[in-house]
């Protein structure tokens, strides 16, 4: 695995991480049970996958 | 609202022919490339995840569980976020090796027809159901909208028009190297119309029923048991499990492989997925709980399966109704026909070719494409008869997840392949044994029989088609399947291809190739691999292999030739799947087991090899590698030139010193034989290599450019154990230049000698000079022939003066006695000079023309000065024909005076024009001249603070001008002068 793949696998780890936390944790029924709007899960959501794009975006503009 | 059959049956028919000529347009280029190959249409492309399960069944679902639903789509999310290391791997390994479907996959790792075989039928069974529940949605759905009893027609047609789409889009090619553009085309149209009527619907219910997003805010505020109803559901054991589940299915799905990997053009795609697809599956999955709360709110009376049409019906808008009729249409088309795609090749790769045996066919390609369009319809006929068979209360949840449970026991074996090198293929096929006996047992039994409870480990069997049990059966499946996999993996070795295979996955792979190939060139591939494929087959496998490999029919390179044949068996697998492909290829282009592997011969391999793999060796590999790097650095740094033969004199290494000395780049030669190196290098080397000598010096090599000299060197390269393999090593040293200098030395040499003989000379020369001069006095003094005596006497003075500026030149301008220059008329000094050269034969046809003023005098020797004009003139008649002229002007310019000595000679060629004043440069014959003239008379001039210039006549005409500026002399200055 080449280095530049290295940190593009390390990047995609920490994201998976942060998924599961969301998504997967207690912390997912601690979001789930507060007294927000309907939809808060998809927000939730929504920035995660922002989250994903960027971190995805930035290391495409490393690239050569 | 309801809508009368024919018109149902018609815009069904109507939408999927647009689906034909949307594929059509993509594939005969009439919509632009860059459209198609644009990221957003692969990322679009990859919503046929999205079945009529998401699209009908998720507001049912999310109605029974609540937030659960979202599991689907948020494993998938979870799945893309591991895009760099778990997709992108995948990506690369089925490109590289043109692996077209998971059955593929596994049966490529672990180098098993039976792993291939056991998932194969796994994911036809899981599927099956999944297919017929997608005929069963566009038939329900019609039924709904229609208000008559199950179409029956419409289903048939249905299945008719996909089969018929399917075979003319998705199995155009029998290899995965051609994409099926207008398929891609064509399901990204899909999704974004099963999006957009959604969308559509999920608006129209929000107003319908609460006018507007604040009034289903208020709504939702009046009835706070339905959020804590929806939300509640995330405590339930079943979230962890289906979200387990969707991962699983997100790249394992046979339809999502097949769009992620197989027709996937570019990395960039893939990356734009990451983030792309989870946010389409996010638009869609907005849109239900609005659609839900939006029929409980109106309290339709459809199935809550069916709320969307529900809602489109109440909404009295027939186009509304039609185009949410038609984004059910597109959900279940697009499914079927994409899983139809991926089954075929896998039925086909792994269940029909291993069961007949593959003649010698006229025409392969148009069998295989045969066998897969038959195998197409047979798929899509047996998922309408389980369509016919369905029990009618059994929801659309229950068979998406018992597929999505099936697809889950593939990932242990997913893991292992990308991460876990020592997986066993009968750990692998134990653990999928043990995992789909669970999942038979207990997902897809209970939904075929009515049998009585059965239970165990905890698990009811035949317990209701829950999330909740299929979150239990998640767990419980994949955990024995893991479990077994491991421990039988652990007790259980790999065979050498096997882990040939593991290597290959991981991209370490550095086998080299066991013996020797019994072709020698691709003719004589296609010779061998006709005889299973058929000639025309053969040729064209070839052909492409030749192309991707960027190599010639002419190939003869046994290394190049090796990859060729792995190229072969790639492109075969692309086509049969991995394990036929390596048995046609092993039975067919076979080696000689008996040759002895040289080393050398593999070096290449063995290198490119492992730098693909740098990255991925760890540990002792990883030292060994950086060792063997920096003992190749040694060679490729060495500046003599190494060239490495094997015993067959092919060359195994050529550094850059060698490319440098040669001009012959290494990937031109090596791998070649001696003989096809181009000349005069591979003749010398084989000359070289056949003596018995292991030095040679010097040996002079005959070059376009110029003579090369060479030393060579050569030694037997012996083996780590001891003994000599027969490879040859030769060191090529370049000594030219120093043969150069070495010749230049011995000309200085011979320089220094005639100076040091300079000053005898002149001794020896001036006594007889003397004598001549007095006897020539005497013979003026006594009146006896004046003239001829002065001229005499001239002569004499000026060869007395040659010597003396021979010798001051020898003696690098120690000059004996110092230079007194006095006044000196320069039209005087320039007819004597004419005078003496008129001597000689060749200047009497040659016409001399004065241009001097008469008072125009320099500070200068007449002697010497006289000397000067001799050697300039006598070059210039040198270089005149019969008939030439010599012109003499000079003009007082400040404090110089500018002499010009214009010729109509040859002219000086540009590129000796910087050499005429070097000492001993003539360009005329031995013995004509020595070199020596324009050297001398640029001393003289320098002695006197002069300049010189010599350059081509002015404007177009041939002959030379030589310019001298001298010091002009004041009439003070004035002495009496010679001559």
């Amino acid at each position: 695995m080449s280095r530049q793949d290295a940190a593009a696998g390390s990047v995609g780890l920490l994201l998976f991480g942060i998924g599961l936390l969301l998504f997967a944790s207690p912390l997912t029924l601690w979001w789930a049970q507060r007294s927000g709007p309907w939809y808060l899960p998809f927000a939730i959501w929504a920035g995660f996958i922002l989250l994903v794009g960027l971190l995805n975006g930035r290391r495409r503009r490393n690239d050569l | 609202m309801t809508f009368s059959l024919a018109t149902l049956f018609v815009g069904a028919t109507a939408y999927l022919a647009l689906l034909f000529l949307i594929a059509h347009a993509s594939e005969r280029g009439w919509i632009p490339s860059r459209i198609i190959q644009h990221p957003a249409v692969y990322v679009l492309s990859l919503g046929v995840y999205a079945t009529t399960w998401s699209y009908y069944g998720s507001v049912g679902f999310a109605g029974s569980s609540g937030l659960v639903f979202a599991t689907i789509y948020l494993g998938v999310t979870l799945a893309f976020a591991l895009t760099p290391v778990l997709l992108m791997p995948l990506l690369r390994l089925t490109r590289r090796h043109q692996l077209s479907s998971v059955a593929d996959l596994f049966a490529f790792r672990f180098d098993s027809r039976l792993a291939g075989v056991l998932v194969t039928l796994m994911i036809l069974t899981g599927s099956l159901p999944y297919l017929a529940l997608q005929i069963r949605a566009v038939a329900e759905s019609t039924q709904i909208l229609s208000g008559d009893s199950p179409p029956e027609l419409v289903a048939i047609v249905f299945c008719i028009m996909v089969t018929v789409f399917a075979i003319i889009f998705g199995a155009r090619h029998v290899t995965p190297r051609e994409k099926h553009s207008g398929l891609v085309a064509a399901i990204a149209f899909e999704s974004v119309v099963k999006l957009a009527a959604l969308l559509l619907v999920a608006a129209i219910a929000v107003g319908m029923a609460f006018g507007g997003l604040g009034g289903l805010e208020r709504w939702l505020a009046d009835n706070p048991a339905e959020l804590d109803r929806f939300t509640a559901s995330v405590a339930g054991e079943e979230w962890a499990g289906l979200l387990f589940l969707a991962f699983a299915a997100a790249f394992l799905l046979p339809r999502q492989f097949h769009m992620l990997f197989t027709e996937n053009q570019q990395d960039a795609g893939l990356r734009t997925a990451s983030w792309g697809f989870p946010l389409f599956l996010l638009l869609l999955a907005a849109a239900v709980p609005p659609l839900l709360w939006a029929g409980r709110a109106i309290g339709i009376d459809t199935p809550s399966d069916y709320t969307v049409l529900g809602i489109a019906q109440l909404s009295e808008v027939p186009a509304v109704g039609l185009f949410a009729y038609l984004g059910g249409i597109s959900a279940g088309s697009a499914m079927i026909i994409v899983s139809t795609l991926a089954l075929s090749s896998m039925c086909l790769n792994h269940l029909v070719l291993p069961l007949i045996r593959l003649a010698p066919l006229a025409d392969l390609y148009g069998t295989l494409r045969w066998v897969r369009r038959a195998l197409i319809a047979a798929i899509i006929a047996a998922g309408y008869f389980f369509y016919l068979t369905l029990e009618r209360s059994e929801g659309l949840v229950s068979w998406g997840l018992i597929a999505f449970l099936a697809m889950a026991q593939l990932v242990p074996g997913v893991i292992a392949l990308l991460y876990w090198p020592g997986a066993t293929r009968s750990g692998f096929i134990s653990g999928l044994l043990a995992g789909g006996t669970l999942w038979g047992l207990a997902g897809l039994f209970p939904a075929l029989s009515t049998v009585g409870p059965i239970e165990v480990i905890g698990v009811d069997l035949t317990a209701a088609q829950t999330p909740a049990h299929f979150g239990r059966l998640a767990f419980w499946s994949v955990s024995i399947n893991l479990l077994v996999f491991v421990a039988v993996s652990v007790f259980t070795r790999q065979d050498p291809r096997e882990a040939e295979a593991a290597g290959a996955c991981r991209d370490v792979s550095t086998r080299v190739p066991a013996g020797a190939l019994l072709a020698d060139s691709p003719q004589q591939f296609v010779e061998q691999l006709a005889t299973v494929t058929g000639t025309p087959a053969a040729e064209a496998e070839i052909a492409n292999a030749l192309e991707d490999t960027g190599l010639g029919w002419s190939e003869s390179r046994p290394d190049r030739l090796h990859q060729l044949r792995d190229q072969v068996q790639r492109n075969l697998s692309g086509m049969m799947g991995p394990v036929l492909a390596r048995d046609i290829v092993d039975e067919c282009l076979r080696l000689d087991a008996d040759s002895r592997g040289a080393l050398a011969q593999n070096v290449r391999i063995i290198e490119e090899r492992l730098e693909r793999t740098r990255g991925g060796l760890r540990g002792i590999a990883a030292e060994l590698d950086a060792l063997r790097r920096y003992h190749r650095q040694i060679l490729e740094d060495l500046p003599l030139g190494v060239v490495a033969v094997t015993p067959a004199s092919r060359i195994a290494r050529w550094n850059p010193a060698m490319e440098a000395i040669t001009q012959l780049t290494a990937p031109r030669v090596l791998g070649r034989q001696l003989r096809e190196v181009p000349p005069p290098w591979g003749e010398l080397l084989e000359q070289f290599l056949g003596e018995s000598d292991d030095q040679a010096y010097k040996r002079s090599l005959a070059l376009p450019d110029g003579n090369r000299w060479l030393t060579l060197h050569k030694a037997v390269i012996g083996d780590p154990a001891g003994d000599e393999n027969g490879d040859r090593l030769v060191l090529v040293e370049d000594v030219t230049d120093v043969q150069r200098l070495e010749d230049e030395l011995a000309h200085s040499e011979r320089l220094a000698s005639i100076g040091r003989l300079a000053a005898g000379v002149a001794h020896e020369i001036g006594n007889p000079v003397t004598a001549v001069a007095c006897l020539a006095q005497e013979l003026r003094d006594e009146h006896i022939d004046p003239a001829r005596a002065g001229e005499i006497l001239e002569q004499t003075q000026r060869i007395s003066h040659i010597v003396e500026t021979l010798v001051g030149y020898a003696h690098a301008g120690r000059i004996s006695e110092p230079r007194m220059p006095v006044h000196t008329r320069v039209a005087a000094v320039a007819s004597q000079a004419e005078r003496l050269v008129r001597l000689g034969p060749n200047a009497r046809d040659i016409q001399f023309t004065h241009d001097l003023p008469a008072d125009l005098a320099v500070m200068a020797e007449h002697q010497r000065l006289v000397q000067v004009f001799v050697n300039f003139f006598s070059n210039s008649v040198d270089a005149c024909k019969p008939g030439g002229s010599i012109t003499i002007t000079g003009r007082r310019q400040r404090d110089q005076a500018v002499i010009r000595i214009i010729d109509t000679g040859h002219g000086i060629p540009t590129g000796i024009r910087d050499k005429i004043l070097e000492p001993f440069f003539t360009t005329k014959a031995p013995g004509q001249g020595t070199g020596l003239g324009l050297s001398l008379a640029w001393n003289m001039i320098n002695e006197y603070g002069g300049e010189l210039d010599v350059q081509p006549r002015r404007g177009r005409q041939a002959g030379t001008q030589v310019t001298i500026r001298l010091p002009v002399a004041n009439e003070r200055e004035a002495e009496p002068v010679h001559g």
